[in-house]
């Protein structure tokens, strides 16, 4: 028996969507996978389990979302499962955007002169999210509207819009003097 | 250069980040999936040897303890090893998919009240009850037993069986105090939900 054929119940099918979710999402599944590790040997493990839940998930795929919302919806419940487990074994203390909002940013007014040290900081800030609104940061940071949000997370357009505005406003006060909204 | 800092420049340098390529070749996923099996068959390997041993040790120094006191302790350990043994085949033989778990395609709100339901309930309620009721007092007995049996060790036995259950008593209060923490957060989803 070769390899490929270990597993039964395995179709070209969920090989195929695998396929295609790494082709299209790569890329993206890694950058949530930093949103949700910061220690780069969890990281890698977080990534394999990630993928590893997502090319099982394409056995049950119906096609009643988008490829994109299901990649996404799997990515985020392994990464949450994650954390939680990580929480539990380190009393990790983690905060709501709304929390977030209220707090003070030591640093805050200091621009970081370095993208990398930017990405830095903002990474720093997602790692202090609760998994639930880290999933709308990380959505929203890839560039999604709030309704593919709502439709990964479940939340309503209007939760999502709120939770949007409340990262818009932590982004400026913290990342840009004087808090340009653009976008 | 400045930077754009403005929320659609973070949204680039989100983007533009440098991440490693781990597309996940098919043979190497059925090879994590084999992986997997074998951590899960490994772990309940490891659990039910361990539960078989307690059994075996135990139910060896029933036949040999002639103290009443001991035998009644013996007797509950086994029950408690018993049953923990009982809990990994029903966990190893449920079948995938089924229980009040979410699916791991479910919307992220679902998923993660789930997941906080699952461990506030492993801090209270029946879980966390049983498995007090099932490991404190076998042990406790146990200790009283020893310590009737050879009274010239007594206060040290006695002391031992103060601290095994005082750790006791104090698993309650920490544990009710983690679940309390868990369900504020689902307190928290609920009311959003709602708000919704």
């Amino acid at each position: 028996m070769s390899e490929t054929d270990f597993t039964p119940g395995r179709t070209p099918k969920q090989d195929k969507l695998y396929e295609d979710a790494a082709i299209g999402f790569g890329a993206a599944l890694s950058r949530l996978a930093r949103a949700y590790e910061a220690d780069p040997d969890k990281r890698r493990d977080l990534l394999q389990e990630i993928h590893l839940a997502l090319w099982r998930s394409f056995e049950k795929f119906d096609g009643r979302c988008s490829l994109r919302t299901w990649v996404y919806r799997v990515a985020h419940n392994a990464a949450t499962s994650h954390v939680v487990r990580q929480r539990r074994a380190k009393t990790l203390s983690m905060v709501s955007l709304e929390e977030l909002e209220d707090l003070s940013d030591k640093s805050e007014g200091e621009i970081a002169p370095e993208r990398r040290q930017t990405l830095n900081r903002l990474l720093t800030l997602i790692g202090t999210l609760k998994p639930l609104d880290r999933q709308v940061i990380v959505s929203y940071l890839e560039g999604m509207d709030a309704i593919s949000i709502g439709e990964i997370t479940g939340m309503s357009g209007r939760n999502v819009a709120t939770k949007i505005h409340r990262i818009k406003n932590i982004l400026a006060r913290r990342f840009h003097e004087g808090g340009r909204h653009g976008d | 250069m400045a930077i754009d800092l403005a929320p659609k420049g973070m949204r680039d340098i989100w983007q533009s980040q440098e991440v490693e390529n781990t597309k996940v070749s098919p043979v190497e996923l059925r090879k994590g999936v084999r992986k997997l099996e074998k951590a899960g068959r490994r772990r309940s390997l490891v659990g039910g040897g361990a539960c078989a041993l307690v059994i075996a040790c135990f139910g060896s120094y029933l036949l040999t303890f002639p103290n009443l006191i001991q035998c009644i302790g013996c007797a509950l350990i086994i029950v408690g090893a018993a049953y923990l043994a009982y809990q990994l085949v029903l966990i190893r033989t449920r079948p995938e998919g089924t229980g009040a778990e979410e699916s791991e395609s479910s919307v992220g709100m679902r998923f993660y009240r789930a997941e906080l339901e699952r461990q506030r309930d492993f801090h209270r309620g029946l879980w966390f009850w049983s498995r007090l009721v099932i490991f404190v007092p076998g042990p406790l007995v146990f200790f009283i037993g020893i310590a009737v049996a050879h009274p010239e060790v007594a206060p040290y036995i006695y002391l031992e069986a103060a601290a095994f259950a005082l750790f006791a008593i104090l698993a309650v209060p920490l544990n009710l105090r983690r679940a309390r923490k868990y369900q504020h957060e689902i307190d928290a989803l609920n009311a959003a939900e709602k708000q919704d």
